[in-house]
């Protein structure tokens, strides 16, 4: 007889009612003792004890008819025999302070841990009163930062095509909004958090104001860390930043104790608790911007101004509010159509960040944005050389080769698509240039005689090879390292660089078709990824090379802030695609291709980045085929995005080796393809695995962009460094120290967002590990 | 069904000829010849090392054979993707460790394959896994991911998993030897029931009386090759191979 019994109710432990027969409690037992994990997780572990307690009384009669007797009698005193459950205890602040800051076991630890906190406060007070009476200083010129606000942003950008900048930002800022709400990404903030919050930064805030330290600071007998300053002149800003601070902690003091009132903890006890969107808060720091925009007075420095730059609220008033209305819009919009049509729009919107780049990149830099006539193809430019001709017939012949060979229907229909390019191949000679020099000594006969010779042979073993070969796989196979052979021979020839690549493309997609086309679905996708390559490849060349004969802004217009988020965007964006095709490809099992990646990452690693920042921006026009150009700060972007993935590359492969091999034969076993593992099963895993590394690895990507500024870039740190405090101007002069503080609040900024938002997206994540 | 039933009406499910299989010098599977019909349930059991996984990996080609042929439901087993491909979908594979993918659900486990290999809608692809989540037992967690599941529990959905690709024939690598006890019965259970039905059926096994139950076929493997066969009265009422006899002993 055990008293400790009454207070279980063992037959609601295991779930049977109170007549159950032995062979219900037995079947029950095991049910519920099946569900636990007692090894790894502790409350199962007790629950386990409990089912074993409750199933050893029930399944033994003669304990059982002890318990039942027991109960009964029980039941008959008026008395519950449980209790109520205790109250968890409330811990208030001034609790959690005592047993956080002032607390030990003894009063060794006691001693010691207060003391550790006072002189912790001590240095954190002094450090931020350096920095507060460094800020409120009556020497700093702070005017040399609002005034140069646009030198900072854009550098020399020409005034007239400031919309460039502000379509660009508001593309990216639209977008971002919108996926924002597309993804119902930052969720929900209880309103008691931000308000604490608010609390915290409004009270450092006040105090930072009235800590002084240097000359006309009150003593009032205090000990030199501890003098406060009492302002003189009531209309100083220090005085305005502590009635701000000051009225932000009490107001959101008094409304959290209004929301906490006792009469709503009663009865709110199951109502959830009261909360914003998370997106709140930077809509409301958005519109506080602009308003300030438009009323602020910035003090006029000192000395003369020629040009009407004026301070920044006057030019950018407009834009910044017509950007907030916007990104608002945006938001709600997003909301609104994710309701209605939730797969198709967040392809969309992939797709669309893919593309903005590119884009962003066409409107800052291009000049005009767009050439027609080279774009379709009219007036001087012949059609086959224009852009849409070249995708065109790239796509569509292309296209259908792929088409039939992916899934050989017959010999016939192969050796067919063969012939065809063959007779293709012969037809492009005639439009060609001459054969180079070279090749006329080696045979001596007619320059188009020997295309003409050479174009006949490949069709003709093109044409042949397809025949001969039994298996019509076999034969593909053939036809694709014919045309592999072919595209090694047009770089060894004068010819467009574009079909250079574009034939090179075309011999690997032949190549692939055996081995990912056999399905229609293989099929299809083989060619969409064909129609996808010539479409980069194509806009890319345009894009990034002078032979188009489009003109650039020069780089020496662009710079600053917007120099650098283009290079860090651009960077960073293209590295992730190729530090995972590398990282794929240094533990792929094919000997080649590891041998390229791990050869490239190693290479890349060992040579410092303002090496190949130089090398992008400068000697690269020297390794390129004759009449290519990149344009400068594309050959810098390659160049960061090359370095950045090489690191990314050996992340991403730790990231792979942690994934067990059984996940692998999982995903081959249930059927999936090898990419389709790769995609859907390995890689997601590894990235989760990795996402602290690859944070850190952006955010030190990012910062590396002021490297820029040694190969003539100006960005936004070399703005801050050099030129601002070397400007005429004598309010602006010797300034460096301002502008360093303010460069490290601008990195820090970002790089903190960004932590804080991939600390978001790990937890999210993570779920799947517990 | 018919339809299939019709076309493979002749050939057996599974034909290997000799099979052989080395991991460098070692020799994993040693010439082995079997053949498996059409709803066979096969128990195939063997000290460990003995080549057993080798044997069930090698016939969804986990791994390649280097010897001998094997054909399953009639297509021969090469090197060509197509044909390895083809077979993956029609044989079904539940390992030791379970393998889910840990980074979805239950749900997603079970729905990824056939939306990305037989192009299922996602509606119809979770609505069949949830009557297969119904069968081996556990709708109610179709929600969860593997990580907050009991082994038990993980290995049925590594069932259901299988069996959403809709195979002809299902593999089990020692389903059961890396759960507790109190959790092999529920999950033998599930395979009792798929054993009952039509489905060819090859367990790697030490549960006797599991394979007593619903085996026709036991198979011992030793040192890579099929030492004996037989039913499994004739196995655990009269072995006659005397390695089988000291196994036996061991293990019952
Ligand atoms: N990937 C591998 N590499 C090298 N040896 C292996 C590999 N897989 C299995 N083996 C060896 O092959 C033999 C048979 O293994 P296995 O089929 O797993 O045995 P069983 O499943 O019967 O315990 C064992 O000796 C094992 O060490
Ligand atoms: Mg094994």
């Amino acid at each position: 007889m055990n008293p400790a019994w009454l207070r279980k109710d063992f037959y609601r432990l295991l779930e049977v009612d109170e007549n159950a027969d032995q062979a219900a409690v037995e079947e029950s037992y095991r049910r519920l003792i099946g569900e636990l994990r007692p090894e790894t997780s502790p409350d199962d572990a007790l629950r386990y004890s409990l089912l074993t307690e409750a199933y050893s009384v029930l399944a033994d009669s003669a304990r059982r008819e002890e318990y039942d007797r027991m109960r009964a009698a029980d039941a008959e005193k008026p008395a519950a025999y449980a209790p109520p459950p205790p109250q968890a205890p409330r811990s208030g602040p001034w609790r959690w302070m005592r047993e956080n800051l002032f607390d030990g076991e003894w009063w060794g630890p006691i001693a010691g841990n207060t003391a550790l906190t006072l002189a912790v406060a001590l240095i954190g007070l002094n450090l931020s009163r350096f920095i507060t009476s460094y800020l409120f200083d009556p020497g700093r010129k702070w005017s040399a930062l609002t005034y140069n606000m646009k030198l900072l942003m854009v550098q020399a950008f020409p005034q007239d095509d400031m919309i460039r900048i502000w379509l660009s930002i508001g593309i990216l800022a639209v977008l971002a909004v919108w996926s924002l709400a597309s993804w119902e990404i930052g969720g929900r903030l209880p309103l008691t958090t931000l308000m604490r919050r608010l609390r915290f930064g409004g009270g450092l805030l006040a105090v930072a104001a009235v800590m002084h330290h240097g000359a006309g600071a009150r003593t009032f007998g205090l000990p030199p860390v501890l003098q406060i300053d009492a302002p003189a002149d009531w209309s100083s800003p220090r005085v305005s930043v502590f009635l701000v601070g000051a009225a932000a902690a009490v107001g959101s003091h008094l409304l959290i104790k209004l929301i906490r009132r006792p009469g709503a903890a009663a009865d709110g006890e199951d109502t959830p608790e009261r909360s914003v969107p998370a997106l709140a808060l930077p809509v409301i720091i958005m519109a506080a911007v602009s308003v300030f925009l438009w009323t602020a007075r910035l003090p006029v420095p000192e000395g003369q101004f020629e040009e009407t730059t004026g301070p920044i609220a006057a030019t950018t008033a407009r834009p910044w509010t017509i950007l907030f209305a916007a990104t608002v819009a945006a938001y709600f919009l997003g909301l609104l159509i994710q309701r209605r049509y939730p797969q198709p729009l967040r392809r969309f919107l992939l797709i669309a960040w893919f593309t903005s780049y590119p884009v962003i990149i066409m409107i800052i830099q291009r000049k005009p944005i767009l050439h027609w006539m080279d774009i379709l193809g009219f007036g001087e430019t012949s059609f086959f050389a224009s852009d849409l001709g070249t995708v065109l017939t790239f796509v569509i012949l292309g296209g259908a080769a792929i088409w039939v060979l992916a899934l050989p229907r017959s010999k016939a229909v192969v050796t067919g698509a063969a012939a065809g390019i063959g007779l293709l191949i012969l037809a492009s000679t005639f439009i060609m240039e001459d054969p180079p020099a070279w090749l006329t000594t080696l045979v001596p006969i007619g320059g188009l005689a020997i295309d003409l010779l050479l174009g006949g042979l490949i069709a003709a073993a093109l044409t042949a090879g397809a025949w001969l070969v039994a298996d019509r796989y076999e034969s593909v196979r053939l036809i694709g390292s014919v045309l592999m052979l072919v595209a090694v021979m047009v770089w060894l020839r004068p010819m467009p660089f574009l079909f250079r690549v574009l034939t090179t493309v075309f011999a690997l997609a032949v190549l692939l078709c055996p081995t990912f086309g056999g399905t229609p679905t293989g099929r299809r996708n083989l060619v969409a990824g064909w129609g996808i390559a010539v479409l980069v490849v194509v806009s890319a060349f345009r894009l990034g090379i002078a032979e188009t004969g489009l003109e650039y802004q020069s780089t020496t217009f662009l710079g600053g802030f917007n120099l650098t988020i283009l290079l860090a965007f651009g960077g960073i964006a293209l590295s992730f695609p190729l530090g995972v095709i590398l990282a794929l490809g240094r533990t792929s099992s094919m000997p080649i291709f590891r041998l390229v990646c791990t050869g490239y990452i190693e290479l890349v690693r060992s040579v410092p980045l303002i090496t190949w920042l130089f090398f992008g921006a400068s000697m690269l026009v020297a390794f390129l085929p004759q009449g290519v150009e990149f344009d400068e700060l594309v050959g810098v972007i390659g160049a960061l995005a090359l370095f950045n993935s090489a690191y990314l590359a050996e992340t991403i492969r730790g990231g792979l080796q942690s994934i067990n091999r059984g996940q692998y034969e999982a995903a081959r076993a249930v059927g999936l393809s090898t990419v389709q593992s790769t995609s859907l099963v390995i890689m997601p895993q590894a990235l989760r695995a990795v996402i602290p590394a690859l944070v850190g690895q952006v955010i030190v990507s990012f910062k590396d962009t002021s490297l820029v500024a040694i190969i003539g870039l100006t960005d936004v740190l070399l703005i801050a460094r050099s030129i601002i405090p070397q400007q005429s101007n004598p309010s602006f002069q010797g300034t460096i120290a301002q502008m360093m503080f303010f460069m490290a609040l601008f990195y820090w900024v970002f790089t903190f967002a960004f932590s804080r938002s991939s600390m978001r997206v790990e937890r999210n994540v993570g779920l799947g590990e517990r | 069904m018919t339809a299939d039933a019709t076309k493979t009406a002749g050939t057996p499910a599974i034909i290997c000829e000799n099979v052989g299989k080395w991991f460098g010098d070692f020799a994993a599977l040693r010439g082995v010849s079997c053949t498996i019909e059409h709803g066979e349930v096969v128990v195939v059991i063997g000290p460990s090392g003995s080549g057993k996984s080798t044997f069930i990996r090698c016939i969804n080609h986990l791994e390649n054979h280097q010897q001998g042929r094997i054909v399953v439901d009639g297509i021969e087993l090469t090197n060509d993707l197509r044909n390895i491909d083809a077979i993956r979908r029609e044989v079904g594979m539940v390992f030791q460790q379970f393998n889910l993918f840990p980074h979805l659900t239950v749900l997603g486990n079970i729905t990824l394959a056939p939306i990305w290999v037989r192009n299922q809608t996602r509606t119809q692809a979770e609505e069949t896994a949830m009557s297969l989540l119904e069968r081996v037992g556990i709708p109610e967690q179709a929600n969860k991911y593997p990580g907050q599941l009991s082994g038990g529990q993980q290995q049925r959905v590594a069932i259901a998993r299988a069996l959403a690709m809709n195979p002809k024939i299902m593999l089990f690598d020692e389903p059961t030897s890396a759960l507790d006890p109190e959790m092999i019965k529920e999950v033998l259970d599930v395979i009792k029931e798929l054993a009952r039905s039509d489905m060819t059926t090859i367990v790697v096994s030490h549960e006797m009386g599991f394979a007593r139950e619903v085996a026709d076929r036991v198979m011992f493997f030793d040192y890579g090759s099929i030492v004996e066969e037989g039913t499994p009265e004739h196995f655990f009422t009269n072995p006659q191979n005397e390695r089988t006899k000291l196994f036996l002993s061991q293990i019952l």
